[in-house]
């Protein structure tokens, strides 16, 4: 399986790096615009740039984030437990979470085709907006396939023991 | 079942998911999406949990949190803490227990310009620790003063808590920020009152570091160090956008561009310090965010339930003043905050008690803003979450857990009195935000 760990960290490292140059980019805009505001030209569509860059950017940094275990969670009961209860227990955790956001792909999915279907479209750049929907589900997508590296990673150490 | 057993049994499951250690953010997501189903129909539940994910993903007025969150760790991995600190230590430094105020105020200063408490606690600390036990500090005191001073990043604007207040209950986000400003100051210095009187009692606890005053030519020098131009930076920023000129997000892409300028002539920009940065904000941005959808996702369930509107009907309905029913809603902020971190508390507490707060006992929803933080400051430092003194364990890691949450109870009661202060006084609040006409 260190194939497969490899290129989970190689595939969610290369998604933060282009959302490192989206946040870069944000700034750029934000920045730009400001400027040519005050000379009476702003940027059409700058605010909804802004979304849509950072719509990718988020859902870019999402796994890599959860492979850095960054997103909060609470651990001072789970901590509390013995050995093989506790890796139990975060192994049951990484399950729920895996279905529940695996879930959560499929309804983001459902909810870009509705958007598709219905034709809608950024008011001012007139970019189709189920392309950043698709964005945000393969966010997701990624990070379930983190949560299956924790299962791995968490199965082979409770086998270890 | 109705929609209030719903709503409670939601409460619980969250915390049950809480404690099996899933991360806050999927729990509310998860919760949000079962209970919404439950209340709705599941097809409803689909949609909406796809729905808030997207919205807020692209909102236009959360991208303010990736600019300030950015220029905070700029700020930080450029070095800016040390000089900061360096230049407090000539101001304060000669005084009993000098260091630790020296502390307080590099915290307040780093804390306005990075806005988020736990790289504020970070960086101040693995600064100055090693400086107060060069002077014979105890190790109590020492670590309890920055845990106490990092918290400092959370008040004073700009603060990623006070935004993301702004965002849950649409106030204005100037507004909070000039609300904070104040209170912000007066905690920074109760903690160095707290200081002083600590050292006063037991002077062996923070000698002096330095015997010599400074002159204010030899301040200004230390100023002129680079640090001028930073705080320029941080003024234009936060100062375009109490003016007006600058919507946050573009407050926060200015201050990102000014501290990149200065950081690029003072020649410290780095291909390292920059990537760095970047993935710093990166990172906690997609955790923030990810937890405001939750939140959201969240809020959407716990309203229909209409549990917001039948505690607020309750709360309404109780012989009670209007101030006791605030001092039990403070109280249970407080005990939450001992277990939860702050940003998920004010994000989870917000949709239940703001409108109970704001609109059945009518109290002001900005003032009310910076004494939940305030409150939420608290949770910072008390056991057993208190998540600036873990950061802390991490910068001393040969001082005992214990030794730290004991240090922290002068501080505590700092924060006690600001509050009450606040409570007495709304104006230390509201008085910026009114000068403005905000």
């Amino acid at each position: 399986m260190e194939w497969f760990k490899n290129a989970i960290v190689q595939v969610t490292k290369s998604m933060d790096v282009i959302a490192r140059v989206l946040f870069l980019l944000i700034m750029l805009l934000v920045v730009g615009n400001v400027i040519f505001r005050m000379f009476g030209r702003p940027f059409d569509g700058s605010y909804e740039w802004v979304g849509f860059m950072m719509g990718t950017a988020i859902s870019f940094s999402l796994a890599y984030c959860a492979l850095r275990e960054g997103h909060i969670a609470i651990g001072i009961l789970v901590e509390r437990l013995g050995g093989k209860i506790r890796q139990a227990v975060l192994l049951l955790e990484k399950l729920l979470s895996f279905f529940f956001l695996a879930l959560t792909v499929r309804m983001i999915l459902l909810y870009g085709n509705r958007m598709l279907e219905s034709g809608h479209v950024g008011m001012n750049t007139g970019v189709p907006l189920y392309y950043f929907a698709y964005i945000i589900a393969f966010g997701f997508l990624v990070y379930c396939l983190v949560l299956i590296y924790n299962l791995v990673d968490g199965a082979e150490k409770m086998i270890k023991r | 079942m109705s929609p209030l057993t719903i709503g409670i049994a939601g409460i619980l499951l969250l915390l049950l998911l809480f404690f099996l250690k899933v991360p806050i953010s999927v729990a509310m997501i998860l919760v949000g999406y079962l209970g919404y189903g439950a209340s709705t129909s599941f097809t409803a539940a689909n949609r909406v949990v796809a729905g808030e994910i997207y919205t807020t993903f692209t909102s236009y007025s959360l991208s303010v949190i990736p600019m300030f969150v950015l220029m905070g760790f700029l700020g930080y991995r450029a070095g800016i803490g040390a000089r900061l600190y360096s230049f407090a230590y000539k101001a304060v430094g000669f005084l009993p227990g000098g260091l630790a105020m020296a502390s307080q105020v590099a915290c307040a200063v780093f804390g306005a310009i990075c806005g988020s408490s736990t790289a504020t606690t970070a960086t101040i600390g693995s600064i100055a620790i090693p400086e107060m036990k060069r002077y014979g500090y105890s190790e109590k005191l020492a670590t309890a003063s920055i845990a106490a001073g990092g918290a400092l990043g959370i008040m004073i604007p700009p603060s990623v808590i006070l935004v993301l207040y702004g965002v849950a209950t649409e106030q204005s986000i100037a507004s909070l920020f000039l609300a904070g400003i104040i209170p912000g100051l007066l905690l920074a210095l109760m903690y160095m009152l707290a200081i002083l009187v600590i050292t006063l009692r037991e002077p062996s606890l923070g000698p002096p570091a330095s015997r010599d005053y400074l002159s204010l030519n030899e301040l200004s020098r230390s100023l002129g160090g680079g640090l001028g131009e930073i705080m320029a930076v941080f003024l234009l920023s936060l100062g375009g956008l109490f003016a007006g000129w600058f919507t946050p997000t573009e407050a926060g892409g200015v201050g990102v561009a000014g501290i990149l300028l200065v950081i690029l002539v003072q020649k410290q920009l780095t291909l390292d310090v920059l990537s760095n940065a970047l993935a710093d904000a990166t990172r906690t941005s997609a955790m923030i965010l990810f937890l405001v959808a939750g939140a959201t996702i969240f809020g959407r369930f716990i309203t229909v339930t209409r549990l917001p509107f039948d505690l607020a009907h309750w709360a309404g309905a109780l012989p009670l003043p209007s101030f006791a029913v605030l001092l039990v809603i403070l109280c249970i902020f407080l005990v939450l905050g001992t277990f939860i971190d702050s940003m998920p508390l004010m994000l989870l507490t917000v949709p239940i008690f703001f409108p109970v707060v704001v609109n059945t006992l009518g109290f002001d929803p900005i003032w009310f803003g910076v004494i939940m933080v305030l409150v939420v400051t608290m949770g910072c430092i008390t056991p057993p979450v208190g998540i600036n003194v873990y950061v802390i364990k991490g910068v001393a890691e040969d001082v005992p857990l214990h030794v730290i949450f004991q240090g922290v109870w002068p501080f505590l009661v700092a924060v006690f009195l600001c509050c009450v202060l606040l409570i007495i006084f709304p104006q230390l609040a509201l008085f910026l935000p009114q000068a403005f006409k905000m």
